[in-house]
């Protein structure tokens, strides 16, 4: 087959693929909502949280000042025993999600106004905007 | 060609590349536009396009992406600095691995030719280079490295990538509309201009980066 055709082919069927993904992101991040977050399973409004888990100001190795809630308090918060010996997985609205061990849980803070999870001990490709969920694996 | 004449175009083309991703790139990040992939599709393609289409060197993107790569690193602000300079570091590979059929000509393709390969680039060059960064920036960070999470992020990479693809597709056919002849008399520019632009322009790119941090 030429170059000619097969080239716009490929072109078209990438777009494609590009739309269909388009439409599955968009889907996943309507399963969130703005006022709760999954930990564990199970449901927390973020006032509740606030209440209950004490706010620190971290400077990353990234960069920046970062002011929230301590992480490691929202998974003690949560019910979890023996948090040392879980993995945690935080998924973002989109679907973008990251797995930390507990020591980055414990150098993790939740930023309340974009409701992201920065870290000061990792890269920032380890933040986590728009957070819907926290699960202990 | 001569090689000095190659090298000096390569850190040109590079320099630029990495005063544009850390100008421009950290404020579209920072204004939460799709920042990789704009610059991806209008700017590295852009740039490495142009390079191809003025020297017609194979290899020379290689080295124009790993010194872009090396500029967003040593700049310290904006988005995520690792990933971002693992990412443009291998953009300029994939574009070397897309470009390296010599059926694909720029100079002799059709307008549906030079659209399409724009929106392959773009997309091609994006999502690989996301994907790539993603295994990486872990790795180079001694973080661990998790399967699922990179499974898990592929459909947002091949969502955003769509944006990349659709500059790439506007900028090659705008690139191959200049004029063919503006692109040798660069090349065939006298020693004595050709140098010192090209290290002038390089080095006022490198001084534009360290006012940006």
């Amino acid at each position: 087959m030429k170059v000619e055709r097969v080239v716009p082919v490929i072109a078209i069927t990438l777009l494609l693929v590009g739309t269909f993904s388009t439409i599955y992101v968009q889907s996943y991040g309507e399963k969130g909502s703005s006022d709760y977050l999954k930990i564990n399973g199970k449901e927390f409004q973020i006032n509740e949280i606030v209440k209950a888990c004490s706010e620190k100001e971290i400077k990353p190795e990234a960069g920046g000042i970062y002011k929230g809630v301590l992480l490691s308090d929202m998974i003690n918060f949560s019910g979890v025993e023996n948090p040392s010996g879980y993995k945690y997985k935080i998924i973002g609205s989109d679907g973008y999600s990251k797995t930390v061990g507990w020591n980055s849980v414990q150098n993790g803070i939740f930023v309340l106004e974009k409701r992201e999870v920065v870290f000061s001990d990792l890269p920032k490709q380890f933040w986590v905007k728009d957070v819907i969920e926290i699960k202990v694996i | 060609m001569k090689g000095m004449r190659i090298l000096a175009g390569i850190v040109l083309f590079g320099s630029l590349w990495g005063l544009m991703e850390c100008g421009l790139g950290d404020y579209l990040h920072n204004q939460g536009i799709w920042a990789g992939a704009i610059m991806t599709g209008f700017v590295g393609f852009g740039l490495m396009a142009i390079s191809r289409r003025i020297y017609g060197i194979r290899g020379m993107q290689l080295g124009m992406g790993l010194i872009a790569g090396l500029l967003k690193y040593i700049h310290p602000v904006g988005g995520c600095m690792l990933c971002s300079a693992i990412a443009i570091a291998f953009e300029g590979a994939i574009f070397e691995m897309i470009w390296y059929s010599p059926k694909l000509s720029m100079d002799k393709m059709s307008a549906i030719m030079k659209i399409s390969m724009g929106v392959i680039s773009g997309y091609v060059i994006y999502s690989t280079g996301y994907i790539i960064t993603q295994i990486l920036t872990p790795i180079a960070a001694s973080a661990p490295v998790y399967m699922s999470d990179i499974a898990a992020v592929i459909p947002k990479i091949l969502s955003t990538a769509t944006i990349a693809g659709l500059a790439g597709g506007l900028a090659l056919p705008a690139i191959l509309s200049i004029p063919g002849d503006s692109a040798s008399r660069i090349v065939n520019a006298r020693k004595e201009v050709y140098y010192p632009a090209a290290y002038a322009i390089s080095l006022l790119c490198w001084i534009g980066i360290l006012m940006l941090s």
